[in-house]
C-alpha cells in the first residue's frame, strides 16, 4: 500500500513537472516571437520609408539579412512582416525574403577567428542551464553584449569583434516607380 | 543599393511620441550625473509621463539607483517595455548584463545604443531623460544623433578646476552639435552646516563659465546625505525631502515651459 502511494505521488509530481516545463517552453516561445515582431516592424517601416523616399510606387521584393548572432526565427519574422506590411500601401504586395548571415568573430588579442557554432553551446549553458537547450538570452536582444558573456575560444580574451552576422539589415529593395 | 539599417526609421518613429528629451552629460566621470538624472526624472514624474534612459554603456547604474537590479524588461509586439518605478519608466543595458563587465569598442557601443533606442517601447512620453556616459566620444555622438525629437542638454560638473576644464569641452561640443544647453549644474557645490555653506571641494568659477557660453541657468546642488541615504536604503521617496530636489525644481520649471510652448 505504502509503495503504491509513493508511486502515485511520484506520477503526480512527474506530471506537474512536465506541465511546468511545457508552460516554460510556451512562455519562452512567446517571448522570442514578440521580439521578432518588433524587429519585423522596423523592417517593414524602413522598407516603406526608403522606397517612398526613392520615388517608388510599389515595392516588389525586400531582401533582408539576419545576423546569426541575433538568434532570430526567420519564419516568425516572415509571417510578422507579411501581417504588418498591410498597414503600408507601398509595401502591401511586397515579398520579404529573409536570409541568415553567418556570424564571425575575430579576437583582437590573438587574432583567432571563429564562428557562432563554436560558442553557441556556451551561450546555451550560461543562460539555459544546458549546452543543448536553447532559450531567451540578452544577446538575442542586444547582440553587442556578446563580449560580456563569451571569451575567445583560443586565448580567453573578452577583446574580440563581431566581423559579420551581428544584426539585421536590408540588403536590397526591388521596386517600380 | 547600399545596406540600410532598419533601426534608423523605427528610432525616428519612436521619438515622435516623446515630446522632449533631456540629455544629461558631463566632461568627466564621478560628478554625480546618474544621480542628477534620477532626481530630475523623479521630479518630472510628479507631473508628467517620464522615461529614464541609462546610456552609460560601460557602467550602467540606474537600475541600482531605482532598486530594479533583479527586474527584466517585459516583451511586447512593439518592443521591450521598460520597468516602471516611482512613476518613471527605466531602461538600461544593466538589465541585460547584471554585474558582467561590458568590454565594448567603438562600433559595438554605437550599435548597442542604437539597439536599445530601437527595441524600447516607451509609448507616449512627455519627457525622456537620458543619462549619457562621461566624455565626448562615441556614446555621446550617437545619442545626440539618434535622439531625434526636441532636445536640450543639462551638463554636470563639480567645483574643481579639472572638472570645469573638461565640462567646457562638453559645452563646446553640444554647441557645435546644435543642442541647446538648458542648465549647468554645479554638483557637490557645498555642504550646509547650521545655515552656513562649507565649500568642501573648493570654489570654482562655474558662473563665469556659464556666462562665457551664454548659459542662463546655473544650479548649485549641495552634498546632501539625504540623497545617498535614499539610494542606499532603496527608498527614493526620501529624495523629495532633499535640498537637491528643491534646487532641481528650477530646471523642472524651465522644461515645463518648453513643453507648454511646444503644445
Amino acid at each position: 500500500m505504502r509503495s503504491s502511494i509513493n508511486t502515485l505521488t511520484f506520477c503526480k509530481y512527474f506530471l506537474e513537472l512536465n506541465i511546468y516545463f511545457l508552460w516554460y517552453e510556451v512562455y519562452v516561445g512567446v517571448l522570442l516571437v514578440l521580439h521578432e515582431w518588433s524587429i519585423a516592424e522596423s523592417i517593414v517601416v524602413s522598407s516603406a520609408k526608403i522606397a517612398t523616399e526613392q520615388g517608388a510606387s510599389k515595392v516588389v521584393k525586400v531582401y533582408v539579412k539576419v545576423g546569426e548572432l541575433s538568434q532570430l526565427e526567420l519564419e516568425i519574422l516572415k509571417s510578422a512582416a507579411n501581417e504588418l506590411k498591410r498597414e503600408y500601401d507601398v509595401v502591401r504586395d511586397a515579398e520579404f525574403v529573409f536570409e541568415v548571415e553567418e556570424a564571425r568573430f575575430k579576437c583582437l588579442n590573438c587574432g583567432y577567428s571563429w564562428g557562432f557554432s563554436e560558442v553557441k553551446r556556451k551561450i546555451n549553458e550560461i543562460f539555459c542551464g544546458s549546452p543543448d537547450r536553447e532559450c531567451d538570452n540578452p544577446i538575442h536582444y542586444v547582440p553587442d553584449l556578446v563580449n560580456s558573456f563569451i571569451r575567445c575560444p583560443k586565448c580567453g580574451s573578452p577583446d574580440f569583434e563581431v566581423v559579420a552576422g551581428r544584426g539585421v539589415y536590408i540588403a536590397k529593395i526591388d521596386f517600380v516607380k | 543599393m547600399e545596406k540600410y539599417d532598419p533601426r534608423d526609421a523605427i528610432i525616428e518613429e519612436k521619438f515622435r511620441r516623446i515630446k522632449f528629451s533631456v540629455l544629461i552629460g558631463s566632461g568627466k566621470g564621478g560628478v554625480g550625473k546618474s544621480t542628477i538624472a534620477s532626481i530630475l526624472a523623479l521630479s518630472l514624474s510628479r507631473k508628467f509621463s517620464v522615461g529614464l534612459l541609462d546610456l552609460d554603456v560601460h557602467g550602467p547604474v540606474i537600475p541600482e539607483i531605482f532598486g530594479l537590479e533583479n527586474v527584466e524588461p517585459k516583451e511586447s509586439k512593439k518592443g521591450l517595455i521598460p520597468p516602471e518605478k516611482y512613476g518613471v519608466k527605466v531602461m538600461s543595458l544593466g538589465f541585460f548584463t547584471e554585474k558582467e563587465p561590458i568590454p565594448m569598442r567603438g562600433n559595438a557601443k554605437t550599435d548597442a545604443i542604437k539597439e536599445i533606442l530601437a527595441i524600447t517601447n516607451w509609448g507616449p512620453l512627455d519627457f525622456l531623460v537620458a543619462d549619457l556616459p562621461p566624455g565626448t566620444g562615441d556614446e555621446t555622438l550617437t545619442s545626440v544623433k539618434y535622439v531625434t525629437n526636441s532636445k536640450g542638454a543639462v551638463l554636470v560638473t563639480i567645483p574643481s578646476k579639472i572638472s570645469l576644464s573638461v565640462v567646457e569641452r562638453a559645452i563646446r561640443l553640444f554647441r557645435e552639435l546644435n543642442v541647446p544647453i538648458l542648465a549647468l549644474i554645479n554638483n557637490m557645490a557645498y555642504y550646509s552646516l547650521g545655515g552656513e555653506k562649507i565649500l568642501i571641494l573648493g570654489e570654482a568659477h562655474v558662473e563665469e563659465l556659464a556666462r562665457k557660453y551664454g548659459i542662463d541657468e546655473v544650479v548649485e546642488i549641495p552634498i546632501d546625505p539625504k540623497v545617498s541615504k535614499a539610494i542606499e536604503s532603496g527608498s527614493l521617496e526620501l529624495i523629495f525631502q532633499s535640498e537637491a530636489y528643491v534646487k532641481i525644481g528650477k530646471i523642472v520649471e524651465k522644461l515645463e515651459k518648453l513643453v507648454e510652448k511646444q503644445s
